[in-house]
């Protein structure tokens, strides 16, 4: 890639020099080295998609083999581990199913590392909404929660990778929350060029040092206490910024979080 | 007494295959081909000289050494002989484009390979689901 984009530069150097005066063969040189970035830049993202692809499948294989037989252990002989040996057997089921999940959502975030594919559409966010409140309805029943929300305008997006991103800020708040129960509310606003959702919670809140690191891959905030493997919000990350926007949260420990993000219109 | 032949290179998901098995109290008389070519060998042999002791399912992995499992369906639903044999497909793969092929080129199921207890047992009941359904 490098050595295409060297010689493309050698070159355009050359060009401009003889074409100082010629605005035009300039432009198309531009033009020229535009589009070699950005089949460099998809190349790229598909050649690291497949790469991380590839080794998170090597890998569930043999971990699967560990999953499986661990549990087969469990079941034919548990009963007569004592004391040690189930604890030890505990130790390598958690840790097997916590590197599947792991593995899982590597796999799921891989796929958003290359430029997307799918076409815009006029998508419904309230239609996203329900989707993802009845897959996620044992949870919500469980934890007591309350999602609201005001009227959702529709934006410009595909419809999967708005869920995706739905399901995930949900989700967060459904985990992180704090001694009362969840209270989610989704709203919206809009100028001439973008459409910002905000997702706004009543759970732990995120100190303000943390605002830009929670959105980094694999880093987390808590330990085993919280599930999650530190990929959630690096996905809708990538996601928002695939698409042209941005993503931020506003919170304060303590003070629940405000997530938003924007959709060019 | 169910005659499966299983088409599997990884002898840990053979037994798995067995524990499902086992899980159901199923009794049955497993043929093992450890690649497709010995699969298609094993079951043309049988479909010539023994057409009575005809598998009653062929379980097939997706990814196997010399002719993968794509290639023995496709052969075996060429030849008349063994249209009528239910055929299931074992994946490790979560490709919805694989699962299409698969039907496509004639599996009558195609299955996940089991992570956990639960999946395993449950495969063993969709082994035998697809029998009862072949043989009806």
């Amino acid at each position: 890639m490098s050595t295409s984009l060297n010689a493309a530069a050698t070159s355009l150097e050359k060009e401009t020099e003889r074409h100082q005066h010629d605005p035009q063969a300039l432009m198309a040189l531009l033009d020229e080295m535009r589009d070699l970035r950005r089949s460099a830049e998809s190349r790229h993202s598909e050649e690291l998609q497949q790469f991380v692809y590839t080794i998170s499948h090597d890998f569930r294989e043999p971990l699967r083999m560990i999953s499986s037989y661990s549990q087969l252990l469990n079941f034919h002989y548990g009963k007569q581990l004592e004391g040690d040996g189930k604890e030890f057997m505990g130790y390598i089921l958690e840790a097997a199913v916590r590197m599947e999940r792991f593995l899982s959502d590597l796999v799921n975030y891989s796929q958003y590392l290359r430029p997307s594919d799918a076409t815009l559409t006029a998508v419904d966010p309230e239609g996203v909404l329900q989707g993802i409140l009845l897959s996620l309805d044992k949870r919500i029943q469980a934890g007591h929660a309350e999602i609201t929300y005001n009227k959702l305008p529709h934006v410009q997006f595909d419809f999967a990778s708005l869920s995706q991103i739905f399901q995930q800020l949900i989700s967060n708040a459904l985990v992180f929350h704090s001694a009362e129960p969840p209270r989610i509310h989704i709203s919206t606003t809009q100028d001439e060029h973008v459409t910002t959702f905000s997702f706004r919670d009543n759970g732990l809140g995120i100190e303000p040092r943390y605002h830009t690191q929670i959105f980094d891959p694999f880093r987390r905030l808590h330990g085993r206490e919280y599930p999650g493997t530190g990929l959630g919000l690096t996905v809708c990350k990538r996601i928002v910024e695939r698409r042209g926007g941005k993503i931020w949260v506003e919170s304060e420990l303590g003070r629940g979080s405000t997530i938003r993000f924007t959709v060019p219109n | 007494m169910l005659r499966i032949l299983l088409a599997e290179d990884n002898p840990g998901d053979v037994r798995l295959f067995t524990e499902a098995l086992n899980s159901r109290n199923i009794k049955f008389d497993l043929s093992l081909a450890e690649d497709g070519q010995k699969a298609l060998a094993m079951i043309q042999r049988v479909a010539a000289e023994d057409p009575a002791n005809s598998p009653d399912i062929i379980v097939l992995d997706v990814n196997l050494p010399k002719h993968n499992g794509d290639e023995v369906l496709r052969q075996l639903r060429a030849e008349p002989r063994l249209r009528g044999i239910p055929v299931v497909m074992l994946t490790s793969s979560e490709s919805p484009a694989d699962q299409a092929r698969a039907v496509e080129l004639g599996a009558d199921l195609y299955i996940r390979k089991p992570s956990d207890l639960q999946e395993l047992m449950d495969i063993a009941k969709i082994i035998e689901d697809v029998v009862r359904r072949a043989k009806a």
